[in-house]
């Protein structure tokens, strides 16, 4: 409900302080309670970092504004496409922080039984919980396909344009080997009856305070306030 | 009782049947052992006899395959209480979502739509069948390869089927975890389960008492055979190093931490020289890949040193150190990528400088000397799986190093391909080049290497 919650206000509220409010009350403190801040923080920036220089680029210099910082060519730079980039950019962190602590700190059981509780399918809820436990597996897996790369003298340490001529011996094994593992984890999986339709009584479902039931009302309100306000006006919209 | 009578069965989108006329029957309690060399379809009467082809993976089936008498379902849930079947990476079987061993084996029995209380009751059945009841709240993730085997296997028999099909189960397993998973079979057997375990290790067969049915371009041969039970044991051999040559790796006091703070190797003091064959032997984690990635630069030293050719690897990149150290990895999926065997075989070897004819010199003859000549224009993917790892070997034969490592070069392979993989070290140490291979094939390194190293918990023991 957390990571839903600030997902939705940071898509659709403008301006800085609600992407700054939600990263500061929703996003950090189970971050640092479970202690996974700094990986977030890792994840977060790698995974952004190629998408925030491509809006950086495009918005300072492409972006149209009355004031003028700087000219390249035929490009200006404008106080209004900084600005610009910047609340895409702090959006963008949010989101992968809110996704990456998601990830790092949610059991794939739990997210089962409170998928399955919703009424969400056995299956399609299988499909989410597994995913969320596909990254970390694939992550080592492409460590392991470079370190396979690099014995065989790829030079992965050199300039640029030698990492980028590497790219193909590292991505396209990552690719077919992802496939190969869906392959054979589909036979175990229909062997062991994934392929059944209908309930599955599970044997543990997650606990659910008072004080949980409350927090989820708390923040369903507090978004549902985000809405209305965007709408009305009150909240700024992204320029 | 398991029958299947006249099958033959044709893979979707191929001409050739994989099987032809197969007549094959396992009683209750009886144990049949698939022998055969690869591509000879051992896998896919697997898959068949548990009903997977063509339920899962679809195909043609003619003839019948029926369990005590009854025609096993079409849809794989149908099959699972009946047939189960448990393959040769048992990461993969893993469901992948359970926190404990409990959970993953209760995975099966919750999908059939199980009541809580009988779920539970037949998990703790299943777990005490294979004598893993101790393992129960341990996460599945961090077992040893022969413990996630039994999970594996464990899972199955908690949907009750009265018969179970294993593909290679010990393929991957060191000797205790290929002992821990014979002793289970030989227990399901005493139980009354029907067993047929598709196995290259003989000695595993013989030791869980199969019958022996031979398995050759899709039909069967000759069954029949009675194991006389016992394995034969070979030993590891512990010759003293070789003297007189140059030291090509030598490790001194090294140690080695990962970053979160597990420690994987300690106080190492080893010297090998040119021209040895050595082999490197030890349980599932015991620090054999550590070591050797610490050799090629993949990892850096915690403390201590380590000396290729005399120099220590500190400050030398690994795609230099390439050019002294060919390393195979262990699953060759980890780096295929070209569109030919011929690409492949190249990427290497190009790294490391060679070009013009010489280059064209070093891909024909690693591609010849593994028995790959002929699929030079074939796409890696197209190769099976045991053909893959010969090709990633051929990979490294033709960078022309001197000090050659592969990693468990023989797992999966049959009787010939092994002799090759026996045949290509042998030539390698007649050109003097040194050759170290990590293995749990104790046949192999009896036969192929001149000493072992044993590692037990991150240190020589001998």
């Amino acid at each position: 409900m957390v990571a839903v919650a600030a997902t939705v206000a940071v898509s659709i509220g403008g301006g800085y302080i609600i992407p700054v409010v939600v990263l500061g009350a929703l996003v950090i403190p189970p971050a640092v309670v479970a202690g996974v801040l700094g990986r977030a923080v890792r994840w977060s920036v790698l995974v952004s970092l190629p998408i925030a220089i491509a809006v950086a680029i495009v918005s300072i210099l492409g972006r149209a504004g009355a004031t003028v910082l700087f000219t390249l060519g035929p490009f200006r730079a404008t106080l209004e496409g900084v600005d610009y980039a910047a609340q895409i950019e702090l959006r963008l962190f949010v989101l992968a922080m809110t996704l990456a602590v998601f990830g790092l700190t949610t059991e794939p059981r739990a997210l089962i039984a409170d998928l399955q509780r919703r009424g969400v399918s056995a299956r399609l809820a299988f499909a989410a919980a597994a995913t969320l436990d596909a990254i970390p597996a694939m992550a080592a897996r492409a460590r392991q396909i470079e370190a396979a790369q690099r014995a065989r003298a790829l030079d992965t340490e050199g300039s640029v344009g030698a990492r980028l001529r590497g790219a193909i011996p590292l991505v396209a094994p990552t690719v077919l080997g992802t496939l190969h593992d869906v392959e054979a984890r589909s036979l175990a999986l229909d062997a062991r009856a994934f392929d059944r339709t209908g309930m599955r009584y599970l044997l543990w479902a997650p606990g659910d305070s008072e004080r949980q039931r409350l927090a989820r009302w708390l923040l369903s309100i507090g978004l549902l306030a985000i809405i209305v306000g965007t709408i009305g006006g009150v909240v700024p919209r992204l320029p | 009782m398991l029958e299947l009578c006249s099958v033959r069965y044709r893979y979707p989108g191929f001409a050739r049947p994989a099987l032809d006329d197969i007549d094959l029957t396992i009683g209750e309690g009886e144990t049949v052992g698939l022998t055969g060399p690869n591509g000879a379809g051992k896998s896919t009467l697997c898959l068949v006899a548990s009903g997977l082809a063509p339920a899962s993976i679809g195909g043609e089936l003619t003839g019948t395959v029926r369990v005590d008498a009854e025609p096993l379902g079409r849809r794989p849930h149908e099959l699972a209480g009946r047939v189960g079947i448990a393959f040769s990476n048992p990461e993969a079987q893993l469901a992948g979502v359970a926190s404990t061993v409990f959970e993953e084996v209760a995975f099966g029995p919750m999908n059939l739509g199980l009541a809580v209380v009988e779920t539970v009751a037949r998990t703790r059945a299943a777990l005490a069948a294979l004598g893993i009841d101790d393992l129960a709240e341990r996460h599945p993730a961090r077992l040893s390869g022969g413990q996630t085997q039994l999970v594996a296997i464990a899972a199955m028999l908690a949907m009750r089927p009265r018969h179970l099909v294993l593909d290679e189960p010990a393929a991957e397993l060191d000797p205790e975890g290929r002992a821990l998973v014979a002793a289970a079979l030989r227990s399901l057997a005493a139980s009354g389960t029907g067993l047929l375990v598709a196995e290259h290790d003989v000695d595993l067969l013989a030791v869980i008492g199969a019958r022996m049915v031979h398995v050759r371009d899709g039909r069967l041969w000759a069954g029949g055979t009675a194991a006389d039970g016992r394995a034969v044991a070979v030993p590891v051999r512990r010759a003293p190093e070789a003297s007189g040559a140059p030291v090509v790796i030598r490790c001194e006091n090294l140690e080695f931490t990962y970053p979160d703070g597990t420690p994987a190797l300690t106080g190492i003091d080893l010297t090998i020289r040119a021209g040895e064959r050595v082999a490197i032997v030890g349980r599932n984690g015991s620090g054999k890949t550590t070591l050797v990635q610490l050799w090629n630069g993949l990892l850096r030293p915690t403390s201590g040193l380590v000396e290729i050719a005399s120099r220590p690897t500190v400050g030398r990149p690994v795609a230099a150190l390439a050019r002294e150290i060919g390393l195979a990895f262990q699953d060759p999926n980890d780096q295929l990528f070209a569109r030919t065997c011929q690409d492949e075989v190249a990427f290497g070897a190009r790294n490391v400088g060679l070009r013009g004819s010489e280059l064209q010199d070093a891909v024909d003859g690693a591609l010849a000397s593994v028995g790959l000549a002929d699929a030079e224009r074939v796409n890696p993917h197209d190769l099976g799986p045991s053909r893959r790892r010969l090709l990633a070997l051929a990979c490294v034969l033709a960078m022309q190093t001197p000090i050659v490592v592969l990693d468990e070069p023989t797992l999966g392979l049959d009787g010939d391909e092994r002799s090759r993989v026996a045949s290509v070290i042998a030539a390698l140490a007649e050109a003097g080049r040194t050759v170290v291979a990590i293995s749990h094939d104790a046949r192999f390194v009896a036969g192929s290497f001149d000493r072992s190293i044993v590692l037990e918990a991150g240190r020589v023991a001998g």
